[in-house]
């Protein structure tokens, strides 16, 4: 794996490359936990109400994505 | 971009984008169009020869492929390490609650209706069409695409390949890089269809 701080050095040195690169697997990580967590929540027995009010989403929009689990 | 595909290197891109939803990568990448070309090659001339150089049956690479894109589970750990994320930690910690393996399982699993191509995809349909002008091909077909997918500049099909060489169980198979160069000579060497 590629050294942490040398990575943070060239974030801050403005590449696009490298700071849009971070951001894209930023994203995906984030969805993936938003996966894990809306399921364990659906099991749990949460209503799309409460997911959606944790998320900063609306209701619609938590269901339409995650309807399918 | 896709008016000068010949119909089986078309069809090609459509079996990609459902190699794609079958391996919940949430993208169509330089590893799902070479999928799509494998499991096209075994009906194609102009594929299954030069395949031969490999020296492993086109439906077990195939196959091997599709293992190797579902080991790598995707997440990119050195850009996240840029943000001062490590990904080592936030696995042990999805692990402990969700289950072994479940930051890789929920790979692609809110994706909706649209698979885009990765960067690294767009390059190669680019190098496909460079290849079809390089080798005077009016039309560019599925060996043009075989190679602008495996000169592709991420190296993520040579990579898989590769992996799925050494994974066959074939003997005498201790150089991939060695057969997908003779793979990649033979497949300019053809000439063009018509």
């Amino acid at each position: 794996m590629e050294d942490g701080d040398e990575l943070a050095d060239e974030a801050a040195g403005e590449d696009p490359a490298e700071g849009l690169r971070a951001v894209r697997a930023l994203r995906e990580l984030a969805e993936r936990l938003e996966v894990l967590q809306v399921h364990r929540a659906r099991e749990l027995g949460w209503s799309w109400e409460q997911i959606a009010g944790s998320l900063g989403v609306s209701r619609q929009a938590a269901h339409k994505k995650h309807r399918r689990l | 971009m896709f008016d000068r595909f010949t119909d089986e290197a078309r069809q090609v891109i459509v079996d990609a984008h459902e190699v794609a939803r079958e391996l919940r990568s949430g993208s169509i990448g330089t590893g799902e169009l070479l999928v799509a070309l494998l499991d096209h090659a075994a009906a194609d001339v102009w594929l299954a020869e030069p395949l031969g150089a490999l020296g492993v049956g086109a439906t077990d690479l195939a196959a091997g492929v599709r293992q190797a894109i579902l080991a790598g589970d995707g997440l990119d750990a050195p850009a996240l390490a840029s943000l001062g994320i490590d990904l080592a930690a936030v696995r042990r910690k999805a692990d402990a609650v969700f289950g072994k393996g479940a930051l890789g399982s929920a790979r692609g699993r809110a994706v909706g209706g649209h698979v885009p191509f990765t960067a690294g995809a767009k390059q190669s349909l680019e190098l496909a069409l460079r290849e079809a002008s390089a080798l005077r091909s009016g039309a560019i077909d599925v060996r043009h695409l075989m190679l602008g997918v495996l000169d592709g500049k991420d190296g993520t099909a040579r990579e898989l390949l590769g992996q799925a060489l050494l994974t066959s169980g074939e003997a005498g198979v201790t150089d991939p890089d060695q057969r997908v160069d003779a793979l990649r000579r033979l497949l300019t060497q053809l000439r063009p269809a018509g």
